[in-house]
């Protein structure tokens, strides 16, 4: 069985996107996990926090690129699309700035 | 489907059942005639599952393995449960003989504990000590998580460690406090053996990728990644043997979709007379838990000074996957 990409390549487009989600954003994990998801979000000067807003981004202005199945999968997200589970994550983590892609 | 059972008893969850229908009466409060008929729809699936064929093979207790190496170059499970340091996975540090106390005076009021009064000291330092940490995954995902607790909270998110039958049916969460709502994925697996389950925690406890997890610099607001290890490195060979967990049935071939549906169809069934307007959530048994691997989630520990395990638990993750 092969590994998901982003074990296996962490550096890879999206991978700390899908790092980050599933080790905060997971369904076996409690409200206190995306709690310190939200503080985190508001350090300026964290490298993987940088990647990870700048691929939100990308996954929200460009949701083709994202790898929705492999996000799916790994952060089992209840929205009903990776496209509706990143937009709330835009909001939650950053409610003062527009979400990206959004007419 | 067939599920494995390492006591061999009961795999249709016949006697789960009607366990819950006696915690559930038709006149107890919260049980509406919506959640009786919800109920009642969960319960046909289940009892529609295959039974063990006769002569099937089911894998004889882990317990009688605590003294074999898993492999020429590893310790035997006993040496590993022995020498289980609980403060390493930032637990509380436990004997064999108060292990053996705290499980006889609260397994009554903590039934996930019930298998655990016969079983070996060393097993029972291990479940007695993760009990008093953080994490929940001794009450969803060990062998009290039978196959129809697994089946409904996969289906319906009830939640077993919910004691209360009518929060569980409303999928009220049994480890956070107020009240808050049950979340599980698309799967809901456990080790079906006490032992198995001690023995794949103390070992993974040891791995060198946990370890890396468990000793990262605290930070409040930081949690270390998942970890996800072979079920086969930390059990042995036939370790996929005391798996077992049901995964949602896909709709129009997305289970990102079955997982919106059942959400959709939860909140309906907690609701008296609204209806759910998506079709009832159906599951099938994993198969292929050869190639499992099991997943650590961690947690700031009680004293916020370090990190304990949130959860441990199987999962197939694959890779590349249609939705």
């Amino acid at each position: 069985m092969n590994e998901p990409f982003w074990q296996t390549r962490p550096d890879a487009p999206f991978a700390t996107l899908i790092n980050v989600a599933r080790t905060y954003c997971h369904p076996e994990l409690d409200e206190d996990a995306y709690e310190s998801l939200r503080r985190l979000a508001q350090r300026d000067d964290d490298d993987e926090m940088t990647t990870f807003k700048q691929e939100l981004r990308d996954g929200l202005v460009r949701p083709e690129k994202v790898p929705q199945a492999e996000l799916s999968r790994a952060v089992q997200y209840d929205d009903g699309s990776a496209d509706k589970f990143l937009r709330r994550l835009w909001h939650d983590l950053y409610p003062d700035e527009p979400v990206p892609g959004q007419a | 489907m067939v599920v494995h059972r390492v006591d061999g008893a009961d795999v249709d969850g016949t006697a789960e059942r009607q366990t819950d229908d006696k915690r559930a009466p038709a006149d107890s409060p919260g049980t509406d005639d919506a959640l009786s008929r919800a109920d009642s729809r969960i319960g046909a699936q289940a009892a529609n599952d295959k039974p063990v064929p006769a002569g099937a093979e089911v894998p004889q207790p882990y317990a009688k393995q605590l003294d074999i190496p898993i492999a020429d170059d590893q310790p035997t499970p006993r040496e590993v449960l022995d020498r289980f340091t609980p403060a390493e996975a930032g637990l509380p540090e436990v004997t064999n003989e108060q292990a053996a106390e705290y499980i006889a005076q609260t397994a009554d009021d903590r039934p996930w504990l019930a298998a655990a009064k016969d079983c070996d000291p060393a097993v029972q330092r291990i479940l007695a000590a993760m009990d008093q940490g953080q994490g929940h995954a001794l009450e969803r995902h060990e062998g009290f998580a039978d196959d129809d607790k697994l089946r409904r909270r996969v289906t319906a998110l009830e939640d077993p460690a919910q004691l209360d039958a009518d929060k569980r049916m409303a999928a009220i969460d049994g480890c956070k406090p107020g009240d808050k709502n049950h979340r599980c994925g698309d799967t809901a697996t456990a080790i079906q053996d006490p032992a198995a389950f001690a023995t794949m925690f103390a070992r993974g406890v040891e791995h060198a990728k946990v370890q890396e997890a468990l000793r990262m610099p605290y930070d409040p607001d930081r949690l270390p990644q998942p970890v996800s290890i072979p079920v086969r490195d930390l059990l042995g060979a036939d370790g996929h043997r005391y798996c077992s967990g049901y995964t949602l049935e896909p709709v129009d071939g997305s289970l990102s979709k079955a997982r919106d549906h059942r959400a959709a169809w939860v909140e309906a069934r907690r609701t008296p007379g609204r209806e759910p307007g998506v079709s009832d959530p159906r599951c099938t048994a994993v198969d292929g838990f050869e190639a499992a691997q099991t997943q650590y989630f961690f947690r700031s520990t009680r004293e916020k000074d370090g990190y304990e395990i949130a959860t441990m638990y199987v999962e197939l993750l694959r890779g590349e996957e249609q939705e």
